[in-house]
């Protein structure tokens, strides 16, 4: 590695930093005799390099070694394969090769188990549904699609699947991807003319789990061919799971025999987890992630301001922990409140009357001034009371001056409001599904 | 009137600086820590393949986000891990095609994230990246003025995964930091620049980072060209005429 060394320390002075760091840094060098093969990430890269700097390192490899310097060969490629990550389960495929089948990753996260999952109001429908499923895959309920908001833990379910098929049937071939995936791997499959292989490969597992199905919108050819690969499995009751952000009628960009085959088996939502549910997830999450007990009063502390998903839930505790642990100080109420200052800080900012009148209004498509007027018409007073139940629920005001904030109206007219809220949630789901998404909205 | 001495009269003989100098590559090393140790050590343990999968680092410009990002892709490849620092703003013309395959490399550092937020075809990229490079367990730094969530972002799952890993704010370095990093980046460059001199600045400049380093930069060209020290006199001729 010699030449290249001495290559890149030419290159570090005669280059800006950034370019060096952007361009020349991530190639990866292998040297012989009488060749020096420059690897680039990928050809963009291999482009730039070879139109930018390919003549400057020419030039300097003929001023150190004379007449004859190394041919230097670009190519797209990586440095040695690494090893598979330690927390991949991988199908019994896999050791199969040699006797004809396909070989078989099947991506399963082992860490995403039924035990780690954290059961509340908002997913223990979709949580039931997926324990059937992982007992008897492929004939209680097929497709079993959960569809909800982003982190809220429709991956970690579809793993928990996953890992309890396989327990139970340590031979079974499961195959966890993200539609992304399915898509890189179809259209590399059709480049290298593999096509018949991936066929053969999707077609025979005993469960496909897809995620995030949303992503083929407008990739016919990889819908076609997710087409054909369900109805395989669906006809010889093979288990397909898929999630999505949305339910699979709304999901747009899809072909309608694809959308109506997602609805055939069971459709679970998962909904924003409840403050008991997140706080009961801080917990779980520091113990299984961290190894630390997390106290109750911090829990409810981080819990009560983050609301937004699971995730960010997560990025909460890390950053408390993280603190934490670089300061050596005990993890109290007043030390996650200065960790997380500037979430709070925006999170306060953001949450007044005025924003929740001007997110409320926009979401529905009415002027922000309607909500103050006098008008009772459905299309603005729905609006309003709900507008009225997120400020109650966000904001720290008393009923009082949410009321005066409503173009002075009286307190009992807020407290109606929020009642009447609750009420329309239970009565109709598309009232509950407004509501999550202004509540999401507002605090993420 | 008397000449101005860091802008000699045309028509006579000027020594000019050797070359055109680039600044020196960022390292860890010569990052100024200030109240930015947590940041610091995050990066620096990413970099040799430990700690944290995931952080995003936010703050104002010239806070330090782009040296801290290529100080890690240097110390990595000096660790013999593959890295990128990718800076968004300067590819964005060029598409997310930059983006292929690089869930690879073992450490990537996406610096300017503002600059793609609202970009669907970006942003739908870079999710995909991600989820490719936490498949893979690679490392991650991405770096924005903001926190994810006030990016402007039109991807949820983008957002939501980028506010997954650790966020650390990088803070503005105060007076004293400010005057010790004049005199360290004075030093390196070789230019015998004295405390009073460093206050001089501190009170005259704008005092962000890149300006004063900037300005430093054209310093030392003027005072090597005109054989001068950098004097308080020298520095006020200096901005009498860049004025």
């Amino acid at each position: 590695m010699d030449l290249w060394n001495r290559c890149l320390g030419f290159l570090e002075q005669e280059l800006a930093p950034q370019q060096f760091n952007t361009w020349i840094r991530p190639l990866h060098a292998e040297e012989s005799s009488h060749r020096l093969l420059l690897l680039a990430p990928n050809q963009f890269v291999l482009d730039w390099v070879r139109k930018n700097y390919l003549s400057l390192i020419n030039q300097y490899l003929t001023s150190i070694l004379g007449e004859n310097p190394p041919k230097v060969v670009l190519q797209v490629g990586g440095s040695r394969p690494e090893p598979a990550p330690a927390d991949d389960r991988r199908g019994p495929g896999s050791a199969a090769q040699g006797r004809g089948e396909e070989s078989v990753q099947s991506n399963i996260n082992k860490t995403f188990t039924f035990a780690t999952f954290v059961e509340g109001k908002s997913n223990q429908l979709a949580k039931a549904a997926s324990t059937q499923v992982g007992e008897n895959p492929g004939t209680v309920y097929n497709p079993l699609f959960i569809y909800g908001g982003v982190g809220l833990g429709k991956t970690h379910l579809m793993h928990a699947v996953g890992n309890h098929i396989l327990d139970r049937n340590p031979r079974a071939k499961v195959i966890y991807l993200h539609s992304e995936g399915f898509v890189a791997e179809m259209v590399k499959a059709l480049q290298h003319n593999t096509i018949d292989a991936f066929k053969r490969k999707y077609r025979s597992v005993n469960a496909l789990l897809i995620d995030d199905v949303q992503f083929f919108a407008g990739k016919e050819r990889s819908q076609e061919e997710f087409f054909h690969t369900f109805n395989a499995l669906f006809e010889s009751n093979q288990q397909i799971i898929l999630t999505s952000d949305r339910f699979p009628k709304e999901v747009s960009g899809l072909e309608e025999r694809l959308k109506s085959r997602f609805g055939w088996g069971l459709t679970v939502a998962v909904e924003p987890p409840d403050l008991e549910t997140r706080v009961a997830i801080l917990k779980s999450k520091a113990a299984v992630l961290f190894k630390i007990e997390l106290k109750n009063e911090v829990a409810f502390f981080i819990g009560k301001r983050v609301r937004s998903n699971i995730r960010e839930l997560e990025g909460a505790l890390r950053r408390v922990i993280a603190n934490a642990e670089f300061t050596g100080r005990a993890i109290t109420v007043d030390f996650a409140r200065d960790s997380l200052r500037d979430m709070i800080a925006a999170h306060d900012k953001m949450v007044s009357i005025e924003n929740i009148q001007k997110i409320v209004s926009e979401y529905y498509k009415i002027r922000s001034s309607d909500l103050l007027s006098k008008k009772r018409s459905r299309t603005i007073a729905r609006p309003r009371q709900i507008a009225m139940a997120l400020a109650k629920e966000l904001t720290t005001h008393s009923l009082p001056e949410i009321g005066e904030a409503f173009g002075g109206r009286d307190h009992t007219t807020v407290l109606y409001a929020t009642r009447k809220v609750v009420e329309l949630k239970e009565q109709d789901p598309k009232v509950e599904e407004d509501y999550n998404n202004l509540l999401r909205s507002l605090s993420s | 009137m008397t000449a101005d001495p860091a802008y000699p009269k045309p028509g006579l003989p000027v020594q000019l600086p050797l070359g055109i100098q680039f600044r020196a590559a960022p390292t860890l090393e010569r990052f100024l820590p200030g109240p930015n140790r947590q940041p610091l050590a995050t990066l620096s343990a990413m970099a040799e393949n430990r700690g944290e999968s995931f952080v995003h680092l936010y703050g104002e410009p010239g806070s330090g986000k782009s040296h801290l990002l290529q100080g890690a892709a240097a110390l990595a490849v000096e660790q013999g891990l593959s890295a990128a620092y990718l800076p968004l703003a300067e590819l964005r013309p060029h598409g997310p095609a930059m983006l292929d395959q690089m869930e690879q490399r073992q450490l990537l550092l996406l610096d300017e994230l503002d600059a793609i937020a609202g970009l669907a075809d970006w942003e739908e990229a870079l999710f995909h990246l991600f989820n490719r490079l936490r498949a893979g367990q690679k490392r991650l730094v991405t770096a924005a003025r903001q926190r994810p969530n006030a990016l402007g972002l039109r991807l949820p799952d983008l957002e939501s995964r980028l506010g997954w890993g650790l966020e650390l704010h990088l803070k503005p370095l105060d007076d004293p930091d400010k005057e010790a990093l004049i005199l360290a980046e004075a030093e390196r460059l070789g230019m015998p620049l004295d405390t009073a001199a460093a206050r001089f600045l501190l009170r005259q400049l704008p005092r962000d980072l890149p300006t004063l380093i900037a300005f430093l930069d054209r310093l030392d060209r003027a005072s090597l060209s005109a054989k001068r020290r950098p004097t308080i006199p020298f520095i006020k001729q200096l901005l009498t005429a860049e004025a």
